[in-house]
């Protein structure tokens, strides 16, 4: 997994493979780390486990499937939003499925984003594309230690 | 003034106690009337009746049926403790007691110690010893009004002689009470099991209803996740694959890429509508006055993708208010032209009409259309799911939009029906809407 300054939690290889493809439009492929279940991602970001030894920056957007193996998107981001280093950290909710109740849990516990995929290819890269550009190039992240 | 003769005064006095009786009768029907209780019923009847007729002891023997079907004896007493008949069991079928239990005839002895049908069942042959001491009896039998004999009604007194002529009628005049009295009972206990059965009934639907809506939730959620996220990675993979080697590809290999690209589109528009048909049946109705003349232009204008290239006749009459979910109704609307459209392409004077009345207590609308139509004698599977009465090459459609239509009309406490034809004057279809005008509690 290479640094990047976006976390990509997918467990699903095609997705990956789609959303790489998606930002690799804005030239964003080689800025993204991918996590496949949320108890890896929580590792990446706390730097513990298989990460221990990671250095470098943390992204400054998680992009996060709902549906994870282990830990479930819900679950990693109350994680998040728990800990001090990544209360502010924007973190946008990418998932297969509009289920009103995941989209109310995720905004209740401060979802930057929620984002249902387009069945649609061309949809599906222009949504990844424009987050990936929006987030990672054009917002500003909030302050380096206080994420 | 001469005093009135002896026979005179024997008849004012006769003619006294009769009212006193039927006036203690009287009192007696109210008090009973009442009570639903049998076991209460029949105590108080028995005590009524046994003052009524001047018994030292009554009581009141009865069939009662339990909810098994079994049938008890039970009894009530009156003038005596229940310890002074306990120990010696239930009367049986002897012959002083049979002609009550059998319903045969009224018996009354002045001493019934020496009546020729006393004494003659072992092992007593007579009173148990410490039966209360009985020498006057009169005894008969409770009638359902059904006719079978369900009790009898027995007085019994110490002194020889007490029970006339006059207790007799009075006895049967409470015996009549009390067949009708017990069958009330009855009917009551009948009733209360009746509705506890129902409302158990009820509870176990109830619970049954809402484990399978939560089974169909989780199923919604997993087709929702599961299937479009395969149909998805379809898609994207063959947009991948014709940008990647679009031209390394010959006319057939990019018909099977479009081919492929087209169903797995079809697919996604599919578990869509299935999901947004699932969460219908969920959604939380907010009801509030729709006037369909307010949404009707903007179904047009949501449709007009549909519309442009096209020649129709549009028809759209006063269109009335309704009292419903304004997206849900717009849904239904919107179904109902998108398929009049979709039907009528192949027209070339293609009308459709978007109507609507108040009739009576409910508002009726409708969308009819002079386009391809449909057979009648299928009018039973419009408004399936997935049901579909052409073929997609010919117009193509998920067979989801009636089934909607239908759902959220029910859901509204209304009815949605169609009428068509394929060919002569009447050829197109209608569907008509109807919903009750004000809110159902």
């Amino acid at each position: 997994m290479s640094a990047g300054r976006i976390l990509l939690v997918e467990d699903s290889p095609q997705d990956v493979e789609l959303t790489l493809s998606a930002l690799s439009k804005q030239s964003l492929d080689d800025d993204v780390a991918v996590a496949t279940d949320g108890e890896q991602a929580l590792d990446y970001l706390f730097r513990r486990g298989a990460y221990a030894t990671r250095t470098g920056p943390n992204p400054v957007v998680v992009f996060l499937d709902v549906k994870l193996p282990k830990l479930d998107g819900i679950e990693v981001l109350r994680a998040l939003r728990s800990a001090e280093a990544f209360a502010r950290l924007p973190v946008v909710m990418l998932t297969s499925s509009r289920e009103e109740h995941d989209v109310a849990r995720s905004y209740a516990l401060g979802v930057n984003a929620y984002v249902v995929k387009p069945v649609d290819y061309r949809g599906y890269v222009d949504a990844i594309g424009g987050m990936g550009q929006f987030w990672a190039i054009i917002n500003q992240p909030p302050p380096a230690g206080r994420a | 003034m001469t005093s009135p003769t002896a026979e005179v005064v024997d008849l004012r006095q006769a003619l006294h106690a009769e009212r006193e009786l039927l006036d203690r009768l009287a009192r007696i029907a109210p008090t009973i009337a009442g009570e639903l209780d049998p076991d209460r019923l029949m105590q108080r009847l028995t005590d009524e009746v046994t003052a009524v007729v001047g018994a030292q002891f009554g009581s009141f023997f009865y069939n009662v049926k339990r909810a098994t079907g079994e049938s008890y004896l039970l009894y009530t007493l009156s003038g005596a403790p229940r310890e002074a008949f306990e120990r010696f069991g239930m009367p049986r079928n002897t012959a002083v007691f049979a002609p009550t239990f059998n319903g045969e005839c009224v018996v009354r002895s002045d001493d019934i110690t020496k009546d020729p049908r006393y004494g003659k069942n072992a092992p007593h042959h007579g009173m148990p010893k410490g039966h209360l001491p009985v020498v006057s009896y009169l005894a008969v039998p409770v009638r359902s009004l059904k006719g079978h004999v369900i009790g009898g009604l027995f007085f019994g007194h110490r002194e020889p002689a007490k029970f006339g002529e006059r207790e007799e009628r009075a006895a049967l005049a409470v015996s009549a009470l009390a067949g009708a009295a017990l069958d009330n009972a009855e009917l009551y206990r009948e009733l209360r099991e009746l509705n506890a059965t129902l409302e158990r009934r009820v509870s176990d639907r109830t619970s049954a209803l809402l484990e399978a809506n939560r089974e169909l939730e989780s199923f919604s959620y997993t087709v929702s996740h599961d299937l479009r996220a395969p149909i998805r990675h379809v898609g994207g993979f063959v947009d991948l694959l014709r940008d990647h080697a679009a031209s390394a590809l010959d006319e057939k290999a990019l018909h099977y890429v479009e081919t492929i690209k087209a169903s797995a589109t079809h697919m996604g528009a599919l578990v869509d509508g299935l999901l947004a048909f699932s969460r219908l049946g969920r959604a939380e109705l907010a009801k509030r006055p729709v006037d369909l003349a307010r949404v009707a232009p903007l179904v047009l204008h949501e449709l007009e993708p549909d519309i442009e290239g096209r020649t129709i006749t549009w028809s759209i009459g006063d269109l009335p208010t309704v009292t419903a979910d304004t997206t849900m109704i717009r849904l239904v609307l919107t179904n109902l032209v998108s398929n009049a459209i979709k039907y009528t392409r192949k027209e070339a004077n293609a009308r459709i009409e978007i109507g609507g009345e108040r009739r009576g207590e409910d508002v009726l609308f409708w969308v009819k259309d002079n386009g391809v139509g449909f057979d009648m004698a299928y009018v039973d599977k419009l408004f399936g799911v997935f049901q579909r009465l052409h073929s997609s090459s010919e117009f193509e459609g998920t067979g989801i939009g009636l089934a909607t239509a239908r759902r959220i009309v029910h859901r509204h406490g209304g009815r949605i029906w169609a009428t068509g034809a394929t060919s002569g004057p009447e050829r197109g279809a209608a569907v008509f809407v109807s919903i009750p005008a004000e809110p159902t509690a």
